[in-house]
């Protein structure tokens, strides 16, 4: 090793109070840079596995009248399709200590989304089942479950009423907790059941699951891509199966109506014969008598009319069941031709949230990284140009020396970047192997997929990583020592003339004369250096504004359920109806004893255009013309009429996709392309979801042909509103049922993992003060060795040197954190933006407890480093006083 | 009755490693009161010691340290820290000025910490700089410098002034008239004023000479008939 070699080893040594916060810094920086991102890969690879190890689907096939066996051995022939299997379920009623919950049972499939199991083993009779092992622990095994409907039928589709559990499993069809919604029981499915094929009853199946021959990663452009491509031919080989599963049935009804017919034919004809039999007979009877068969014969008469009275109940039974026939001829010919659903794995519940749920960490991986390395390249400026203006002299005698230039510089540049280049391997792998945990084990709790999430390391983010670490220190240390080696070997030898002393503006004024002079030291120190003084600023605000953006973001996320839910939205549920409903429908909806009040709505879909704006949304119109009670349109406290003809009222989420104000015009355009001008006029206060309400008259002007029908309603004080929701799904007038309070758990659960966020960004600050303050006091204190033995030569006990030490940290940190808090605001501002999800629009209000939180936690980091450097301040020796200025 | 200043059998011996180094052994030796000691050897000889020692700025090993009727070498941190506040005056090789401060504030900084203290507008005339008093120490040349530094010392109204080769960073001529200054500072006020340097033509301004070799105290000589400091060459 050479000697400049060694110098640089021995400098790391003596100096690894300043090496050291490089490090951290930059580890910190790359940490939270790659660790963020690693999140949404690390997440999805790991859900990839599990739906490659469980042949998750790519879509699934439903009809209006099932699938036959036959067809969906064709459809599994299909082109692209890699193995398609027909399955069944049924919700029934599971009655489980006391209460009976309500379940859904599946068939078995074993090409397409197979289960996991979590104990026991898979069913191998037709009376075994295994369950879902989110509801049930492995104590359940061994026990016997029976299955009931609330309609004969349900228990009917099961040859036995009674499964026993054999095993505890995960399904790809339930990654999450969200298990839907059913018309039995209280509305809610608590879990699934899976059984062989051979428990049911029915001799057709429900759905059809396809997977593909072609294999990509799941929520990738690609595998969006080769879906939307697949479609049209899922769609066919869907409407051929159902069409064919169609014939079937309308050909067995019409052979029945045949069948009836030909029996009908044959005993009409009977009759007849039978009849005409009788009237030969009687006239025979009347020629045997010798009299004449005429019409005029009373005797023919008489007897004809007997033989019309004994067959006229038999006509008039024939007669009937012609008609009979006719009505069922008319039933089948009748016979709805099937609709086909066509899903994909978007429609699955769990599937999708997982989807919303990695997106948010993704959005935000951005600004904080950024902000990071931003502190990073700055201390990594005080330290190096601390450490060449030491070391100037030295430079000057490697210089005389005859060490060319490049040589010298290399001490820095390998000091700047070996420190750089540890602290950005350790902050990448720490980062990324720690960061996705962290989040995982907030999310794990709603997803069953996986214990642990698998190590994702992606290459392109570790180089990226290591070159900004490397710019931020290298390159930095580079322009640091570039004007010191431009100097002659004399001019470095000789010391640098100290910076003077400044009057500062300040002084111009009288209040100068006022401030106690040891706040004049600190003031003009503060105003000399201007590198530490923003370095300083940047490092303090940052810390103030990270923990004000994280005390935000959980201020914002909390209230937004309860603004949403507690001011605006009053409903407790919306009604999807069947069909428009009769005023004495409607009365009858009412008058059923779990709605308290309701409001009844036409609703359409329209693509609205504002200048280059285009959103697509749901049109709502209020049947009677007013929304009180149950929606508050407020702007600011303001309440909002209902818009009258031609108006439009939008929610301030939808405005702003819109970029619209209140008075500017909207064209509204539907699915059959009339189109319509509306003026805005207003603009609501929402949070959840996105609403868009227009009169009446508005909406049938648009959506004559495919108006949907529901309702907001109003459950009576204290009621279970999911028992109301399920008694409200039994009237056959109402298709669907969408709580609030289901929406509100959604959204609360979904942003649970954001404490997790909000934790990361408070220790992050933490150490970003930490490492500012430490590396600004160590350069100043080091700088300032001589000033500081001086005055303890003239007799300053410790605690005052201190205090004339940390003055200006004192002055600086108050600063910095007062414009930390305007910082906070414009990030939380951002960052609330960035991870706005889907319909939810928060509110940036931040409460005022965590402006004071975030002032006391900064001084409180402030104060945890000077304390630490007093001890520092206390050894430094009085004789450096006594040494000469170098 | 113990002199103003005592020194009694004083050691100081540094541990660095395995080795023991004795910067100062045995030395014992008395100053009285308004006299001028000058402490003369070369460097490393222990006068730095001694004058850490005798500044309260250090400990020693062994012995016993008076001023005063006072043992500083019974004081603990603290203590010793306000002896330094409230006893002694430092003047250093380097002037050792506040850069961030004007010339009349350097003397505030050091008065603003005592109870008893002169006015330091007054002190800054005293030392001849009333025109600078509002410049900063970059802006002095260096004999200005080092008479802002006395003009500090001198302030506090301590019972002893301590320069630590006073002169060393000085011209011959800027050096004359800040020995020039000490002297007569001392003989006006009637301060014990201790110098430390490596120049003996120092000594013949002095009441009393100490010379140091070696860690140990060679000779102590008190000088009946001081030279005024215009009449010493070097």
């Amino acid at each position: 090793m050479n000697a400049l070699m060694k110098s640089t080893f021995r400098e790391i040594k003596n100096s690894a109070g300043r090496y050291l916060a490089i490090l951290v810094i930059i580890a910190l920086g790359v940490g939270f840079f790659a660790g963020l991102k690693a999140c949404r890969p690390a997440l999805i690879d790991t859900v990839e596995q599990y739906f490659e190890q469980q042949k998750m689907y790519d879509f699934c096939l439903m009809s209006s009248v099932g699938f036959s066996g036959d067809s969906v051995a064709d459809v599994s022939g299909g082109e692209g399709v890699l193995a398609a299997e027909g399955a069944m379920f049924e919700d029934v009623l599971v009655a489980d200590s006391g209460t009976s919950r309500v379940f859904r049972i599946h068939s078995i499939t074993d090409t397409v989304n197979t289960l996991r199991l979590v104990s026991g083993r898979l069913p191998e009779n037709a009376d075994e089942c295994v369950v879902d092992a989110g509801c049930f622990g492995a104590d359940i095994l061994g026990e016997a479950l029976s299955v009931s409907g609330e309609a004969s039928d349900a228990a009917a589709a099961f040859r036995t009423a009674s499964f026993t559990v054999v095993g505890t499993v995960t399904s790809p069809l339930y990654i999450n907790d969200e298990r839907g919604t059913t018309s039995l029981g209280e509305g809610k499915i608590a879990g699934f059941i899976f059984v062989e094929p051979s428990a049911f009853t029915a001799g057709y199946y429900k759905e059809v699951y396809v997977t593909l021959d072609q294999q990509t990663q799941a929520y990738s452009d690609d595998y969006r891509a080769l879906i939307a491509a697949a479609k049209p031919d899922m769609t066919q080989a869907a409407e051929t199966a159902a069409a064919l599963r169609y014939e079937a049935i309308v050909a067995d009804a019409q052979k029945t109506v045949d069948d009836a017919r030909t029996a009908l034919d044959s005993a009409a004809a009977e009759l007849s014969a039978q009849k005409d039999a009788a009237v030969r007979e009687a006239a025979e009877r009347m020629t045997a008598m010798g009299l004449p068969v005429l019409p005029e014969e009373p005797h023919y008469l008489q007897a004809l009319a007997e033989i019309d009275a004994a067959f006229a109940d038999a006509e008039k039974e024939c007669e009937e069941q012609y008609a009979a026939l006719a009505a069922a001829q008319k039933d089948v010919d009748a016979i709805q031709a099937p609709s086909v659903y066509v899903l994909t794995r978007s429609e699955n519940a769990g599937y999708a949230a997982f989807e919303q749920d990695s997106t948010i960490i993704e959005n935000i991986s951005v600004v904080f990284p950024a902000f990071f390395f931003l502190v990073a390249a700055l201390v990594c400026v005080t330290t190096m140009t601390r450490m060449v203006d030491e070391q100037r002299t030295q430079i000057g005698v490697w210089k005389a020396m005859g060490y060319h230039k490049g040589k010298i510089s290399r001490k820095y540049l390998f000091y700047a970047g070996s420190a750089g280049l540890l602290g950005s391997v350790i902050g990448f792998f720490a980062g990324t192997a720690s960061i996705p945990v962290i989040f995982w084990l907030a999310y794990k709790t709603s997803y069953n997929f996986a214990e642990q999430l698998l190590f994702t390391f992606d290459p392109v983010m570790y180089v990226l990583s290591l070159t900004i670490s490397m710019l931020c220190t290298a390159g930095i240390a580079f322009l640091c020592c570039r004007s010191a080696l431009r100097e002659v070997p004399a001019a470095i030898l000789r010391p640098k003339t100290p910076k003077s002393g400044k009057r500062i503006f300040l002084e111009r004024f009288k209040v100068w004369r006022r401030i106690g002079f040891l706040h004049k030291v600190s003031l003009r120190n503060v105003i000399r250096y201007k590198q530490r003084f923003f370095l300083m600023i940047l490092g303090i605000s940052g810390c103030t504004a990270l923990l004000l953006t994280g005390f935000g973001i959980r201020d914002s996320i909390q209230n937004v359920t309860d603004y949403q839910y507690g001011e605006i939205a009053h409903y407790d549920a919306k009604l999807t109806l069947t069909e428009e409903l009769s005023a004495g429908q409607m009365q009858e909806l009412l008058e059923q004893g779990s709605i308290a009040s309701a409001v009844f709505l036409s609703e359409g879909n329209v693509t609205a255009a504002a200048g280059d704006g285009m959103q697509s949304m749901q049109l709502t119109a209020a049947l009677t013309g007013d929304l009180q009670g149950f929606i508050e349109l407020r702007c600011d406290g303001e309440a909002l009429p209902y818009p009258e003809a031609d108006e439009i009222l939008l929610c301030r989420g939808l405005a702003d996709k819109l970029r619209v104000k209140a008075g500017e015009t909207l064209t509204l355009t539907d699915a059959s392309y009339r189109r319509i001008s509306v003026s805005v006029a207003g603009v609501f206060d929402n949070y959840v979801g996105e609403y868009a309400f227009v009169s009446e008259s508005t909406l049938a002007r648009l959506t004559v042909d495919t108006p949907v029908h529901s309702a907001y309603v109003c459950f009576p004080e204290g009621a279970d509103s999911a028992r109301a929701a399920s008694e409200l799904l039994r009237n056959s007038a109402v298709s669907h049922v969408t709580l609030n309070e289901d929406i509100r758990t959604t959204i609360e659960t979904s942003f649970a993992s954001l404490d997790f966020i909000v934790l990361l960004i408070i220790l992050c600050a933490g150490a970003l003060a930490f490492i500012v303050l430490f590396n600004l006091i160590n350069i100043n204190i080091g700088e300032r060795i001589r000033e500081i033995a001086t005055i303890k030569v003239l007799g300053f006990f410790n605690a005052e040197s201190a205090a004339y030490v940390f003055r200006e940290v004192n002055m600086l940190t108050a600063a910095g954190a007062l414009l930390g808090l305007l910082f906070g605001r414009f990030l939380h501002t951002f960052v609330m933006a960035q991870i706005r999800p889907g319909g939810i629009c928060f509110d940036s209000r931040i409460a005022w407890s965590s402006y004071l939180l975030s002032l006391g936690i900064t001084a409180a980091f402030a104060q945890l480093v000077k304390l630490a450097m007093r001890y520092r301040l206390k050894q430094v020796s009085m004789a450096e006083s006594l040494k000469s200025v170098e | 009755m113990p002199a103003y200043i005592e020194f009694i059998n004083v050691e100081k011996t540094y541990r660095v490693g395995e080795v023991e180094i004795h910067a100062l052994r045995d030395a014992s030796f008395s100053i009285a009161q308004g006299e001028i000691c000058v402490i003369v050897g070369a460097s490393g000889a222990g006068k730095t010691t001694l004058l850490n020692i005798l500044g309260g700025m250090d400990t020693m090993s062994a012995g016993e340290v008076w001023l005063d009727g006072k043992e500083i070498s019974r004081y603990n941190e603290r203590q010793l820290t306000a002896y330094r506040r409230y006893e002694i005056g430092f003047v250093f090789q380097f002037y050792n000025l506040i850069p961030n401060l004007t010339a009349i504030e350097n003397v505030e900084l050091a008065v603003q910490i005592c109870k008893e203290h002169l006015d330091p507008e007054k002190v800054i005339a005293g030392v001849g700089l009333a025109e600078r008093k509002n410049n900063f120490p970059a802006q002095l040349s260096g004999g200005e410098q080092q008479r802002v530094a006395i003009a500090r010392a001198l302030a506090k109204k301590p019972k002893l002034l301590l320069c630590d080769e006073p002169t060393g960073a000085l011209d011959y001529n800027t050096g004359k008239a800040i020995l020039k200054l000490l002297q007569d500072t001392c003989r006006k006020t009637n301060m014990t004023v201790v110098i430390v340097t490596h120049n003996s033509a120092l000594c013949d301004m002095a009441d009393r000479v100490i010379r140091v070799k070696s860690g140990t105290i060679q000779s102590v000589t008190e000088n009946p008939a001081p030279l005024p400091v215009a009449q010493i060459e070097w």
